[in-house]
């Protein structure tokens, strides 16, 4: 039987009403634990993995697996109303998608996003059945010093980053790098900057540091501002305009590339493609001065990029057995527990359930789009509560969130002491971006570097020896070079400081 | 640049220095390349440097008295002391009170603070966002969440 024989037959298994259901029902309690702050698409698996163990396996994995992608939206929803991630790479959707809901555009934001997610995803999972072999073999030659080259092309994307000021971006980039030397040395083992704190041994944890920079930063201006007891204008329309689609469209198409393509290398993580994404679009755009003020191109691409990555993950597990991030370790295990091995001979020994379960990421994806469309005058509803609740509520979230990834009050306080970094930063126009892209590229590129040249005797020239390096450096060389002059052009548009 | 870049700047610069401190005390080089030591060093520097140069680009402000005051009105202020403490007060009490009660003082501390102080709404909210959300998380998504000495 060839691929498109198993691809029908899985969507024929996918369409039976009980594995719709567990599908639908996946779907919505992925997106209702994903509205959690701190509780992301790993810990939300692992929590409703024990509702799957009763399942048949196929129904199972299917149920797993729009949990996952349902999360990753969930995630969205509080970014775009909250300015609160509810996952470390929502936090890039909170630049543009809060400044959206702010001008009462919080219904377009929630709908690109959920439109570019579908896109991404049916992409991603497209390429999953065409591409999946071929891709995965070329994934296998990414060694530390291809890792180096590619986190050094997101580097150099920072600069693209810069709004008001090319000189505040690169001190938020340079302070990125420094909070992510806490913690062990990733070679010797050597702590620094532990201050003899056990709970600094791990590093500075991701979620708890965005969660307080965005979410307590915002609450904590959000307190100055005069004028409606609630929080955002009111809602102008739900709907997409002609502009808005139009706008969105490219942003989309390369949001999947690069999701789709990164998604292959396990170990990048999902902030890494969202990040990019967004600093690729304003790197691009004819208007880079209205990111991070409402800029549809800055949802639209981040969005979609994330989905896509999340979709994309599923390659390497599926085809080399290899995890490509926390969740599909998670569900790694998931498919352990219910007798299936991943890696090659997955689709050579049950190719009946493997086709079943890619068949149901196609309809996974069409069933959170239309899923979430419906409920955006519900999620945006959220926006008329008064605000002294809504900051009570999101504190509460906060808490739970922090507290909840490492069953430690440590993290709150630092997500407290991050929230008025946050606040400060605000005042002084310090953007946000260029810290959390660096905070989240630095250890990666460290180990990375630190690896090749344990692999090379010290030498440098490993980096530049082999091609796909080779050719990452040129293009990371190129991207700093045309974002640094754009930069420049956008920050002298705004009447900025270089 | 504002008066609020030099004082930000001042305090960079400090932060530079201390993380360049902590950085000269690690191994700086090894014999396969760069050291723990290597990668803090240098960003301590950089940082340095570019602090030193928001103060300067910041110092005719400061000389010109430009920009907003340092610090917000004294109603923005309360509020987020409000709010700081109230975090602050969880960090504290979260584990030997609990989570339910800790909540609910936070609840009550913060919508009583920011001004909903009518009688039967800011409480109601402050028990469903406490113990309710205690059990939600407890009984239903199985995240464990502290009881205090009072086993709440």
């Amino acid at each position: 039987m060839d691929t498109l024989q198993y691809l029908l037959a899985g969507f024929a298994t996918v369409f039976q009403i009980q594995n719709l259901a567990f599908a639908f029902s996946g779907c919505v309690l992925g997106m209702l634990v994903g509205v959690l702050p701190g509780v992301g698409p790993a810990a939300g698996t692992a929590i409703l993995i024990p509702l799957t163990l009763v399942l048949d396996p196929t129904s199972a994995v299917i149920m797993l697996a729009a949990i996952y992608y349902g999360a990753m939206y969930g995630g969205t929803i509080t970014s775009i109303l909250l300015n609160l991630p509810g996952e470390a790479s929502s936090a890039v959707t909170c630049l543009d998608g809060y400044e959206m809901a702010r001008q009462g555009r919080a219904g377009p934001a929630l709908a690109i996003a959920a439109i570019g997610s579908f896109i991404g995803g049916t992409i991603a999972t497209a390429g999953l059945v065409v591409l999946a072999i071929p891709l995965s073999s070329i994934a296998l030659k990414f060694g530390p010093p291809e890792f180096f080259s590619l986190m050094m092309v997101g580097l150099c994307l920072v600069m693209g980053l810069a709004s008001q000021s090319l000189v505040l971006a690169l001190i938020s980039a340079v302070l990125g790098l420094l909070l992510a030397q806490v913690g062990i040395d990733p070679v010797m083992g050597v702590p620094r900057y532990t201050f003899d704190r056990m709970e600094l041994l791990d590093g500075l944890g991701i979620v708890a540091v965005v969660m307080g920079l965005f979410g307590i930063g915002e609450i904590l201006h959000s307190l100055g501002e005069k004028g409606s007891a609630s929080a955002q204008a009111a809602p102008r329309s739900l709907l997409l305009s002609k502009a808005d689609i139009r706008d969105s469209a490219a942003p989309i198409a390369r949001g999947s590339a690069i999701g789709f393509f990164l998604g292959l290398i396990p170990g990048v993580g999902a902030i890494v493609p969202t990040y990019l994404s967004y600093a690729l679009e304003k790197s691009v755009s004819k208007t880079p001065e209205r990111f991070g003020k409402g800029a549809i191109q800055g949802v639209a691409g981040p969005e979609t990029a994330n989905n896509a990555y999340a979709n994309a993950a599923f390659i390497p597990l599926f085809t080399l057995g290899i995890p490509g991030a926390a969740t599909t370790a998670i569900l790694m295990g998931a498919l352990m527990m219910n007798g299936l091995i991943p890696g090659p001979s997955l689709f050579v020994e049950q190719p009946r359930f493997i086709w079943a379960v890619i068949a149901s990421f196609f309809v996974g994806n069409l069933i959170l789009l239309v899923l979430s469309l419906p409920f955006i005058p519900l999620w945006v509803a959220v926006l008329k509560v008064p605000r002294a609740i809504l900051v009570a509520i999101v504190l509460a979230m906060c808490v739970i969130g922090a507290y909840s990834i490492n069953n430690s009050v440590f993290d709150i306080g630092l997500m407290l002491f991050f929230g008025v970094i946050g606040y400060l930063f605000k005042k002084t126009d310090v953007p946000l971006a260029p810290l959390v892209l660096t905070f989240v590229l630095a250890p990666l590129m460290e180990r990375s570097l630190r690896q090749s040249l344990e692999m090379s005797q010290g030498e440098f020239g490993i980096l530049f020896s082999r091609p796909i390096s080779a050719s990452l450096l040129v293009i990371s060389i190129v991207v700093l070079i045309v974002s640094t002059m754009r930069a420049v052009r956008a920050v002298r548009g705004s009447d900025g400081e270089v | 640049m504002t008066p609020r870049h030099f004082i930000l700047g001042i305090v960079l610069l400090a932060v530079a220095v201390m993380a360049g401190q902590e950085a000269v005390q690690l191994t700086y080089w090894t014999a396969l390349g760069p050291g723990p030591g290597f990668f803090p060093f240098w960003l301590a520097v950089v940082l340095g440097v570019l602090s030193l140069l928001l103060c300067v680009r910041s110092l005719p402000a400061l000389r010109l008295g430009k920009g907003e005051g340092a610090l917000p009105d004294r109603d923005v202020m309360v509020k987020m002391a409000i709010v700081i403490g109230a975090l602050g007060g969880v960090v504290v009490l979260l584990e030997p009170l609990g989570f339910r009660l800790t909540m609910l003082a936070m609840y009550l501390l913060v919508l009583y603070g920011l001004g909903r102080r009518d009688l039967l709404l800011s409480p109601l909210i402050a028990l469903l966002g406490s113990f309710g959300a205690f059990h939600v998380f407890t009984q239903w998504l199985a995240v464990p969440l502290p009881t205090g000495i009072f086993g709440w």
